[in-house]
């Protein structure tokens, strides 16, 4: 059954399709920098009042665990990464690679240190790839 | 010191961000490279072509701006895909002290621009007279 974005579930199997990708782990042996936060700003469409983000702990190119929060909490991660849903949507569906994403100011980083992203660009390129693997209800844009 | 300022029109310029961030962090992670960026002179344009995205950086007396488009006559001018744009700042540089200024041509990052060089994927205008421009660009931003 195709799980709903975004929610708790889909957070959570976003955590498994990480640690399924053999390419992220890979790329992400190295990173150690600590927990990433995806915020997707309010949308009615999506029935959030509030910002809502998934927070991925990863570490050494494992998922270590993922979380479901409000965009407040969200900004206690490391590196916060912004967007609206059409955005999100358009990066985790394929259709819009997440480098070109950020130079057309699709996403923004709004916390954390960009060379690091930068230098670890391959992994964060399959991060948002492993989200491919879940088969995803996105609400209509 | 070196200031580094993203000018009003390119604020919603994502590149234009994204290189103004990467010049800052590195400055802060490497200050030594503030004498580098101290002697810059000269336009730099960058036009991202698929990602329809294009800044100007005008280097000037220690004060770098980003700019929105190409802005007056560039000195040099780099055009390409947004993949080999957004590699350029992990070329790898030489390890013997002496070449530091200039690409390691083993490193696998470099050897993929080379690459986008031969196939027209990059192009880069304005040489052999920008050279300068870009080696010293080039190690502003370098990531390591």
């Amino acid at each position: 059954m195709a799980l709903r974005f975004p929610s708790l579930e889909w957070t959570h199997a976003f955590r498994d399709a990480v640690n399924a990708n053999a390419a992220y782990r890979q790329a992400g042996k190295d990173w150690t920098h600590g927990k990433v936060a995806y915020v997707i700003k309010a949308d009615a469409r999506l029935g959030t009042e509030k910002d809502m983000a998934m927070v991925l702990d990863l570490h050494q190119g494992q998922c270590r665990g993922a979380e479901y929060v409000d965009g407040e909490t969200a900004k206690a991660a490391d590196f916060v990464i912004v967007a609206d849903y059409p955005k999100w949507r358009e990066v985790l569906g394929g259709t819009v690679d997440p480098t070109k994403a950020m130079m057309q100011n699709k996403l923004k980083l709004e916390k954390g240190h960009l060379p690091t992203i930068v230098k670890f660009v391959i992994a964060s390129k399959e991060l948002v790839r492993s989200a491919l693997a879940i088969d995803t209800d996105y609400p209509a844009v | 010191m070196a200031s580094i300022t993203i000018a009003p029109s390119a604020e919603d310029n994502g590149l234009a961000n994204m290189l103004a961030t990467i010049m800052r962090q590195n400055l802060e992670d490497h200050p030594e490279r503030a004498k580098v960026l101290g002697h810059l002179d000269g336009r730099l344009a960058i036009f991202a072509e698929d990602a329809e995205v294009a800044i100007t950086w005008v280097f000037e007396r220690g004060e770098a701006t980003v700019h929105d488009g190409i802005v007056g006559i560039p000195d040099l001018t780099i055009r390409g895909g947004f993949e080999p744009i957004g590699d350029m700042s992990r070329m790898e540089s030489a390890k013997h002290p002496l070449l530091k200024h200039f690409p390691d041509p083993r490193g696998p990052v470099n050897q993929s621009m080379w690459k986008a060089l031969r196939h027209g994927q990059l192009r880069i205008h304005g040489l052999p007279r920008g050279l300068p421009l870009l080696l010293a660009f080039g190690e502003v931003m370098q990531i390591e």
